[in-house]
């Protein structure tokens, strides 16, 4: 008796909505555009998500040739003449005229964040703007396909 | 053109289902009314969903239970039931959308029943009751073993008869 009291109940919920007609009509108002579906969807996230990628990989690629003058203006400061020049990029060059002279054993140590300021800073950001870029686009579709799977499953 | 028709009479056809299934686990008719929407969002961009041999009824279970499931864990919807505790989130009317849906009485007569339950006996109970799964069909939906359906099944009948019980003598 009870067990069928509950049953009646669902049973009246089930056909009051699914005879109104005000659920049907917002159902079908919220469908996507038939042009919309499918891949096109994909495609466009996918082209959102190359967007933004791509916003952040001109930021980070900002405050990477940012960085980098910065740690250059560290040598004149500290006027540091064991270490080769820095690169734009962040990458050391060896330069054939460079004076260098062997450090005694108190200036032997290269300070680390001196090696940081100069070249791991500065190429971090270079490297976190490619990695970001990469990750982003080439994740999206997969991640994108298996979401509409692990929904449909 | 012909399609969108197929499409609207499937969903006049499945739509009592996929509410009660929403509304059976949460409780809630704006939470229903969204994911039996997300749920035929769902439907319409499943390519195989027109075809003949497609389990619609199976599918369409399975994605507004899992729609549901992930509200229910959702941090936004908490939030929104704490604001409405304090008032500082507006309550549904009697004149929004989901009041003409389905009328006020049933959902709250079933609401006096489930809210006793937990979360995962309504969740059985909706599959059985809502859904009209048989217990195989349950203890696949959410592998477990058929004994632990029918033994779960069976706590939960007692504990509504008695929710029903005092809700009659009251």
């Amino acid at each position: 008796m009870n067990e069928q009291e509950l049953k009646n109940r669902f049973q009246n919920l089930r056909q009051t909505a699914q005879a109104s007609k005000p659920l049907t009509d917002a159902i079908m108002a919220g469908l996507p555009e038939a042009s919309e579906t499918g891949w096109q969807a994909i495609r466009q996230q996918v082209l959102a998500n190359g967007y933004r990628a791509l916003t952040v990989f001109a930021v980070c690629l900002l405050i990477g040739s940012l960085l980098s003058p910065v740690a250059q203006g560290f040598d004149s400061l500290i006027s540091f003449d064991r270490l080769p020049k820095l690169h734009s990029l962040g990458t050391f060059a060896f330069h054939a005229d460079s004076d260098l002279e062997l450090p005694d054993d108190e200036s032997a140590t290269i300070p680390i964040c001196e090696i940081l300021a100069r070249a791991v800073l500065p190429l971090s950001f270079h490297l976190l703007a490619g990695w970001f870029l990469l990750m982003t686009v080439g994740i999206s579709l997969p991640s994108q396909v298996s979401h509409e799977k692990e929904i449909s499953q | 053109m012909q399609q969108a028709e197929r499409f609207r009479s499937e969903v006049q056809a499945w739509q009592g289902l996929v509410y009660s299934v929403a509304f059976g686990i949460l409780l809630n008719a704006q939470d229903a009314l969204d994911i039996t929407q997300e749920t035929f969002i769902k439907a319409f961009e499943e390519p195989a969903f027109l075809d003949e041999g497609f389990n619609r009824k199976s599918w369409l279970v399975r994605v507004a239970r899992n729609l549901a499931l992930n509200t229910r864990r959702s941090l936004m919807r908490k939030l929104r039931s704490l604001m409405q505790v304090a008032g500082l989130f507006p309550q549904a009317t009697e004149e929004s959308v989901e009041e003409q849906i389905v009328r006020a009485e049933d959902r709250q007569e079933l609401k006096a029943v489930l809210e006793n339950l937990g979360p995962e006996e309504r969740e059985l109970v909706t599959l059985r009751y809502a859904a009209e799964l048989s217990y195989e069909e349950i203890a696949a939906e959410l592998n477990i073993k058929l004994g632990t359906v029918m033994s779960r099944l069976a706590r939960v009948k007692a504990k509504i008869g008695m929710a029903l019980e005092e809700e009659n003598n009251s």
